[in-house]
């Protein structure tokens, strides 16, 4: 009995290993096993011969890296302009979305009257399913009968008639497609962060005369920096591996500018059957996006951890 | 406010002077509030509009509508089985976000409230799995579940729960994080006196640390039912007939029809289809938002 | 305390993993076929948007085989095209899946490579009646030093789109029958001041272009690839000028709208239905669908020819060239290997030589309006007009596209690599040399790839 007591005394110490252990043991079958399996998979030459018994699959050492390494392949140039591409995407969700965002929760963390309506209506973008919002771009894409080039043809802008769908124009659609309606990311977290900076700090701000603008760059941006580049991060992880839009937007073979690396992975494996350089592509993708995680931790920076 | 009391007159004089320059130029956040609000609605007032439309006015291109056509609605039920996939995605993102939250929980109180080797290392390495494109986990996660289906008789691709399994754990690193430092954010102090008290970790957490964190909780919920309900690869293998998800379900609008039936795309069915099952994702957003706006600030994001 | 806490504990454990087990287990039970239970056959098939009348036709394919064979229980699921590629690998790698499973003709090849599906035995074949099927529409089930895997259940040939009222209107007597005469006529029929063109082509289609170009080469007597599969040969002489000829349709001849370069083949056909585009060539017979639903249009306006066989330039078909009318396309049915027992597949030849039957096949055209690949189906009146006849001798006149494993990427990268270049033309970009340049690299593209398809 006596270690009883000695446990009840620390117990906070002692770690109760059980609340790890569903999400533990999820995480291990569902993502950790797949990995594994993407890692083996990615040093086969597993195509449709060997598809019915992938473990038979040739061994193919890192022949497959060897070719993305090499941009003068196939299968190394598609990868280097879908990567060049995923990361104009992912760059340009951020370079745009950011500003946006900012400015909105700065007008909406005014009062005013109305302004509950309105701080729902920004909301609005980011709540509508992409899988919706992607068809109702497509449409408003097409050419002749799309509002875009109708409200472009209306202004006799020099881009009216033009094809948005296909082509390097795609990728513009894409990035325009995607800021509308991942621009709110920013605004919620902006909005976020501005209601925990203290009013005080802006009533000494008033008290030294500062300006609007002044006031936002001395006062506001400081504090509400580290949410940002928080809420940037994530965006980056979330869109450099964002399927789901351009596949969408375009359907399942988009122009070749605009088909970012998770769907030219997913056209390499699923459409022509080459998994093994489409699971070698997957892992380089996955060690291309430590870079940002690095940085996520570091703004983190979760207490002790 | 009581600082303002405080002040001298002449302070208080410079104080209105520069709270007129804070709002002097109303006029320009109105117009940005106005532009950004006409940019937010614009696509979801053309979907109305499209929605409404007879077919024959949506191929024309004319800017305003050649009649009106309501059967569209109703219509969009039938080409498609919207409601039946509208309840399939509910069930599916509503158990996904309980179990993910759950078991997300868990794993966050460890990595945050307790001190064990490699700590950094599993919280860590916890992120970076979130780094590998879903794609390349599909295949994979499919061979499991047929082997396990083969092993044990069990009926699991096509069946709710498998496909949740697949969405609870595309979301729960992400979780994992936000809890992480939703619960560090609250002090030790307060779980040290539950126990005092005589708490199990079980009642800390559901007492003290849970009420705190409700708003990092939300936030939680809200990603992960957002995942759920976009996923469209996923449930492109892992649904049939009977669990088919309004995402997968919405695409066959625009896919040719199969056995000799390419099918136009009806692009006012298609917009009346979208807004219904935009709908619960809408509301359920909006509604929880509130939650969202302070769970970023209160734990999520702040120390 | 620490005792007390156990049963909660305990109770929290076994919640959790309540949860976890219930699932993991999900709902249903395994299917068995022994002894004196019913076979029970998963039948998955391909389906997207289509009318609720259609949808009935499957129902009533099962409810009538079911009463004929009374120990077979058959069960019908359905996927939209969009997830032919998810639905086919899974299957595949995981060896598990549907015991008939319905797919695009295009794809028999690459699925009899993967070798997972059952082979037919002469006596499989007996029993589902193959000799009463059109004999043209099973060429693409005989790949090369394998038994077939599977039996057509539609065929959907390729024809010329033409509206016979613009024809009329510009004192045309007939559809072109070579590729001549097809750009005399339709620079006719172009005036593209009223946004009327001569023909319509769909250059941002997955298929499109591919389809077009393999049917100008084989009737110039090219080859998009070597009769072994292991060569790509785009950039040669004869394939590059029928190439040629059909970006010339864009850049010279100017009888195709720069707008075609964004088409997929539904934009084409509505611009055929809407009167913007008097023909439209390599047609799929699924189009129909579309033209359905303007019955008059379909009736008095739209005629359905055999596409011109003589090459541009030329006044017959050159030596090796062949007089391909379009090549075979439609769906079919295939046995999947590792979920089917033998009992299974039994009932499977049972089920698709039934779905092939006269009966369910002149239902299955009027439910869908695909063609018929049994032969007997065609005595019925309704399939007797000249629109159909037609249909049916275009059938006999086609040809299987390269029964090679390779042949699945061979529309991914071409069509992509020349969709830029139809992109380049409408946008007045296009350099000379530039066409050469990009055949070459899609045959190194292709050659890498089919390269990678060593065979075990």
């Amino acid at each position: 009995m006596q270690w009883r007591t000695t446990l009840f005394v620390q117990k906070p110490h002692r770690i109760p290993w059980w609340l790890f252990v569903p999400g533990g043991l999820i995480m291990t079958v569902f993502i950790v096993w797949p990995i594994l399996v993407s890692l083996y998979t990615s040093l086969t030459n597993l195509n449709v011969f060997f598809l019915a018994n992938w473990m038979t699959a040739p061994f193919a050492g890192f022949a497959n890296y060897a070719q993305i390494f090499n941009p003068v392949t196939p299968v190394g140039h598609s990868f280097w302009l879908s990567l060049g591409e995923a990361l104009t995407f992912t760059f340009s969700a951020i370079v745009l979305g950011l500003p946006l965002g900012v400015v909105a929760a700065l007008a909406m963390n005014r009062p005013f009257r109305g302004r509950a309506w309105f701080r729902i209506l920004f909301l609005i973008p980011y709540a509508i399913p992409i899988f919706v919002s992607g068809l109702v771009w497509r449409f408003m894409l097409l050419q002749r009968i799309g509002l875009v080039d109708r409200l472009l043809g209306l202004i006799y802008a020099p881009w009216a008639h033009v094809f948005w769908l296909i082509g390097p124009n795609a990728l513009i659609s894409l990035i325009a497609a995607n800021t509308w309606s991942s621009w709110p990311f920013f605004y919620l977290f902006t909005l976020s962060a501005l209601q925990s900076v203290p009013g005080e700090i802006y009533d000494a701000a008033d008290i030294d005369g500062s300006s609007g603008n002044k006031t936002f760059f001395a006062v506001t941006l400081p504090l509400i920096v580290r949410s940002l580049v928080i809420a940037g991060t994530l965006s980056f992880i979330y869109h450099f591996n964002n399927f789901t839009t351009p596949y969408v937007l375009f359907g399942t073979t988009p122009s070749p500018s605009a088909d970012t690396l998770p769907l030219n992975i997913y056209l390499f494996g699923f459409s022509q059957m080459q998994f093994g350089a489409a699971t070698a592509m997957s892992i380089l993708s996955m060690i291309i996006l430590a870079a940002p995680m690095a940085f996520y931790l570091r703004a983190v920076r979760v207490r002790e951890l | 406010m009581k600082t303002t009391m405080a002040l001298s007159t002449t302070a208080q004089k410079r104080l209105a002077r520069s709270r007129k320059i804070k709002r002097g130029h109303p006029w320009a956040w109105a117009g940005i509030t106005a532009l950004l609000s006409v940019i937010s609605l614009i696509p979801i007032l053309e979907m109305v509009v499209v929605s409404l439309e007879p077919m024959s006015s949506v191929e024309s291109g004319s800017w305003l509508p050649q009649g009106w056509d309501w059967s569209n609605y109703g219509q969009a039920f039938h080409t498609v089985r919207l409601f039946a996939y509208t309840i399939h995605s509910l069930i599916v993102s509503v158990s996904s976000v309980i179990i993910t939250v759950i078991v997300a929980v868990g794993v966050a109180y460890i990595l945050a409230r307790f001190h064990f080797r490699y700590r950094s290392v599993l919280a860590a390495a916890i992120l970076v799995t979130q780094m590998i494109p879903a794609v390349a986990l599909l295949l994979p996660i499919y061979i499991l579940y047929a082997n396990v289906q083969t092993l044990t008789g069990l009926h699991l691709i096509g069946s709710f729960p498998a496909l949740i399994m697949a969405e609870v754990s595309i979301a729960t690193p992400l979780a994992v994080w936000l809890l992480i430092s939703g619960l560090a954010a609250i002090p030790r102090e307060m779980d040290e006196a539950a126990f005092v008290d005589g708490a199990t970790h079980l009642g800390v957490l559901w007492r003290v640390l849970l009420p705190i964190a409700l708003p990092t909780l939300a936030a939680v919920g809200i990603f992960s039912f957002l995942s759920a309900w976009n996923d469209i690869l996923f449930a492109s293998v892992l649904t049939d007939h009977a669990t088919r998800t309004l995402a997968i379900g919405l695409q066959e609008y625009v896919s040719p029809g199969g056995s000799g039936s390419s099918g136009l795309v009806l692009w006012n069915q298609l917009m009346a289809g979208a807004l219904m099952s935009a709908a619960p994702a809408v509301a359920f957003f909006l509604g929880a938002q509130r939650f969202l706006v302070r769970g970023l600030s209160s734990g999520a994001v702040s120390k | 305390m620490t005792y007390l806490q156990y049963p909660k504990r305990t109770l929290c454990v076994s919640m959790m993993s309540a949860t976890l087990l219930a699932t993991i287990a999900g709902c249903g039970s395994p299917s068995t076929a022994t002894g004196h239970q019913p076979v029970v056959l998963h039948v998955l098939m391909e389906q997207g948007n289509v009318p609720p009348v259609t949808q009935k036709f499957l129902a009533t394919v099962k409810k009538e085989f079911e009463a004929r064979y009374p120990h077979i229980q058959v069960k019908l699921a359905t996927y939209p095209a969009t997830s032919t590629s998810t639905t086919l690998d899974t299957m595949i790698a995981s060896h598990h899946g549907p015991n008939v499973f319905e797919i695009g003709t295009t794809f028999i090849p690459t699925l009899t490579a993967s070798r997972a599906f059952v082979p037919w035995s002469r006596a499989m074949l007996q029993t589902a009646h193959t000799q009463e099927l059109v004999p043209a529409s099973t060429r693409m089930d005989y790949v090369p030093g394998h038994r077939p895997i599977g039996l057509p259940d539609s065929a959907e040939p390729f024809v010329l789109w033409y509206n016979k009222a613009m024809f009329r209107a510009a004192h045309i007597a007939h559809p072109p029958t070579t590729w001549g005469e097809f750009i005399a006529d339709a620079k006719k029929l172009t005036h593209p001041s009223r946004g009327v063109w001569g023909a319509a082509i769909a250059p941002a289609d997955p298929f499109y272009s591919m389809h077009i170009t393999w049917l100008l080469s084989r009737q110039m007597g090219g080859a998009v690839i070597n009769a072994r599969g292991t060569q790509a040969q785009f950039a040669s002489l004869k394939v590059a000028t029928t190439i040629r000829f059909y970006l010339d349709m864009l850049k010279t001849f100017h009888v195709v709208s720069p707008a075609d370069v964004q088409y997929t083949e539904q934009d084409m056909i509505s611009a055929f239905m809407q009167g913007k585009a008097a023909m439209v060539p390599v047609g799929g017979l699924y189009d129909l669908s579309q033209l359905n639903s303007n019955p008059e249009f379909l009736k008095h306006d739209v005629g359905a020819a055999p596409n011109p066989i003589v090459p541009y330039g030329l006044s017959h078909v050159p030596k090796g060239g062949v007089k391909a009318e379009s090549f075979i396309s439609g769906q079919e049915q295939v046995i999947f290997k590792y979920s089917s027992s033998s009992a299974q597949v039994a009932a499977a030849t049972k089920w698709i030589g039934y779905y092939d039957s006269p009966s369910v096949q002149y239902q299955m055209w009027k439910a869908y309006g695909a063609l018929p690949v049994n032969q007997q189906a065609y005595t019925k009146t309704a399939l007797s007009t000249p629109l159909w006849k037609s249909f049916e001798t275009i059938e006999t006149h086609s040809y299987p596209t390269p029964r090679v494993p390779g042949w699945l990427t061979m529309p991914t990268v071409y069509d992509k690599n020349l969709a830029t270049v139809f992109d380049d033309i409408a946008l007045h970009k296009y350099s000379p040399g530039q066409l050469t340049r990009t055949l070459r690299s899609v045959d190194s593209q292709i050659n890498t790839s089919i390269a990678g398809l060593k065979t075990p």
